[in-house]
């Protein structure tokens, strides 16, 4: 606790600990302590606190005094204190019941858009906004009840304690009596406060505001709807596709702006799959799993067909960079130049040349170890492969066995794994 | 020592109405009815400091009698600055309410609760109510005016203060003023204003002996 509680600013701990203690301390305790923490008095809202505790009998469990302690360290104030505190993990929280009417009382929002108009205009990133009575009284110097129950839903750019304490001081000018709960969207929400949230009356902030609050889009998440917050699901949502755009960039050649095959130098082919003989392209024509839409957001342009002289068979190092389709590309023009020119393939030799030398020499050679590697694939009639690339290779000019690619083939070509492929 | 550092905070406590905010006092003295003499050594100092209220010789004594057993801090206790005569009351005491005619001490909820509480019990002296206002209000906003409850008694001061501060807060008024008084305390010009505007309410057990000091029956 302690160690994740280090990355978060004092005082958002501090008004998360005082949401923790609704409902258990009394109204007026939590008012003060979070006037106290608005005007930067952290270490006379966490003796507020603290005291309150003492005096009022209230338990705390073991870890909540513990980050008590933590925050009176951290403030600097008297650690004897805390220890006057009762700690008792197994005491029942007091539960408490909201309402929108107790027998004569107004509607729980009566008022309170008037009252806080120009403070939720004024504050940053206010979401949502709801009012519930509290019939039932909190702490031990308990106030009257029913209690008025102001609920606020911020955004990641709010501040909870400075909207806590605005939005109290101007309903108390008004003379609305209340107590003020900020919840920050993302955040866990405790007991209490579900429970509040279940019963209580929404107000439409855009009533209020000319730039309406609601209006943005952004209360379709909220809390106060029992629905996913925004920005949890948007925040992971936007990090993964972030990530997996910058793995994508990082597949391009900074100087060809081409893409590196996934078989590349750096990634053995003993992490691409081997192809299965009996079904060999029946792995690539696996549907892609979800994720594939992360991929899709990349573009990805079908790569050119490579001009035949610049191809490399043998070597290792050029050969590599060869996709699987070039391969069988390749192996079919071998086949069909041996045919034409009445040469078997095996007697073509298979290495010490490279480039446009090699081709020069014998641009059909191959080997049969590189022809093992590829069993042959029943290739179906299929032009789609010209992409309009004409002058470059193309197996139909050749009249050989003209073939037709999947989609989940025409990614592998693309060096474009499926996703999970090539992670590591 | 325990009874007498709980006296004395509990005079000292006394000696600051309407000097500190209310909000604050009926905090402090609820901690003090709680025991919590501990937690008022550390915070009670603070406060006066960042109040800016200073203190007469008596309350120093006060202060150093109720606080320094229970760990208050000297150098805070000595920053607290000496005063060498008490500023005027802030307030004026009538015995109605002047801005609300149908309301008084006597014909409220709040009346037939402490008369049910405080009538013929033990170590209760007089209690009376007055409502006070402010002597120079500030111009905005309403006015506030509040009721102060005047109670002798001859021991069990503070636990007095916290239980009728409690049933005050229950039935509505969120900051009480209730100014218990010892029999024989001298009154502070705050709280002879305010009795010198009061109504009797109704007279505990011990009537014959606790009658306040300038009040009027």
């Amino acid at each position: 606790m302690a160690e994740s509680s280090d990355r978060i600013a004092l005082p958002i701990r501090v008004h998360d600990f005082l949401l923790a203690l609704a409902g258990r301390i009394d109204d007026d305790a939590l008012t003060d302590a979070r006037e106290l923490l608005a005007v930067a008095e952290l270490d006379r809202a966490v003796d507020l606190l603290t005291a309150s505790l003492v005096a009022g009998r209230i338990p705390l469990s073991a870890d909540e005094r513990d980050e008590l302690r933590a925050l009176v360290d951290a403030v600097r104030s008297a650690p004897a204190l805390v220890d006057r505190v009762i700690v008792n993990d197994n005491a029942l929280l007091p539960r408490h019941r909201f309402t929108t009417g107790v027998m004569d009382d107004p509607a729980p929002d009566t008022g309170v858009l008037d009252a806080i108009g120009r403070v939720i205009e004024v504050l940053p990133d206010i979401r949502a906004l709801s009012c519930v009575w509290r019939a039932t009284p909190a702490g031990v110097p308990a106030g009257p009840v029913p209690q008025r129950v102001v609920l606020v839903e911020t955004g990641p750019d709010g501040f909870a304690a400075s909207t806590a304490y605005r939005v109290e001081q101007s309903l108390r000018r008004a003379g609305i009596r209340a107590s003020v709960e900020v919840i920050q969207a993302g955040t866990d929400v405790t007991e209490y406060h579900a429970d509040a949230l279940a019963v209580s009356r929404r107000v439409q902030l855009r009533q209020v505001s000319g730039r309406g609050h609601d209006a943005n889009g952004e209360s379709g998440g909220s809390l106060f709807t029992d629905s996913p917050t925004p920005r949890t699901v948007t925040s992971t949502r936007r990090r993964y596709a972030a990530g997996a755009h910058a793995e994508k960039r990082s597949t391009v050649d900074a100087t060809t702006g081409r893409w590196q095959p996934r078989i590349a130098h750096d990634e053995p082919a003993a992490a691409e799959p081997e192809p299965d003989p009996v079904k060999p392209y029946e792995a690539a024509a696996q549907p892609v799993a979800e994720p594939a839409s992360h991929v899709a957001v990349v573009p990805v342009e079908p790569e050119p067909a490579p001009a035949l002289p610049e191809l490399a068979l043998p070597e290792p190092g050029p050969d590599a960079d060869l996709s699987h389709r070039e391969r069988e590309l390749l192996r079919q023009l071998h086949e069909e130049l041996a045919k034409r020119e009445g040469e078997s393939p095996e007697e073509t030799g298979t290495n010490g040349y490279s480039g446009h030398q090699r081709h020069s020499a014998d641009p059909t050679a191959t080997s049969p170890e590189v022809s093992a590697q590829f069993p042959g694939p029943e290739f179906t009639n299929g032009t789609e492969f010209d992409n309009g690339h004409s002058g470059q290779f193309n197996p139909g000019e050749f009249g050989g066995p003209s073939w037709q690619q999947s989609a989940a083939e025409q990614t592998a070509v693309n060096g474009i794994p499926p996703y999970g492929g090539t992670q590591g | 020592m325990g009874e007498a550092a709980e006296l004395a905070c509990h005079e000292l406590l006394l000696s600051l109405a309407g000097r500190l905010p209310d909000r604050q006092l009926w905090r402090f003295r609820d901690w003090l009815a709680a025991g919590a003499l501990s937690e008022l050594s550390h915070v009670l100092p603070l406060t006066l400091l960042r109040e800016r209220i200073g203190l007469l010789d008596d309350e120093f004594r006060l202060l150093d009698a109720a606080l320094r057993p229970h760990g208050a801090d000297v150098g805070l206790l000595s920053s607290i600055r000496e005063l060498y005569e008490l500023p005027e009351v802030g307030y004026v005491f009538h015995e109605h309410d002047s801005d609300n005619v149908g309301r008084n001490s006597l014909g409220d909820q709040l009346a037939v609760l402490l008369a049910a509480l405080l009538r013929g019990r033990p170590s209760v002296g007089e209690v009376r109510a007055t409502w006070r206002r402010p002597r120079h209000p500030s111009g905005r906003g309403v006015v506030e005016v509040r009721r102060v409850l005047l109670v002798t008694a001859t021991a069990g001061h503070a636990a007095l203060t916290g239980e009728l501060q409690r049933v005050q807060r229950a039935v509505g008024e969120s900051d009480p003023c209730v100014e218990v008084l010892p029999v024989g305390y001298v009154p502070l010009p705050y709280h002879r204003a305010a009795t010198a505007a009061s109504e009797l309410l109704c007279v505990g057990a011990e009537d014959p002996y606790a009658h306040l000091v300038g009040g009027v029956r």
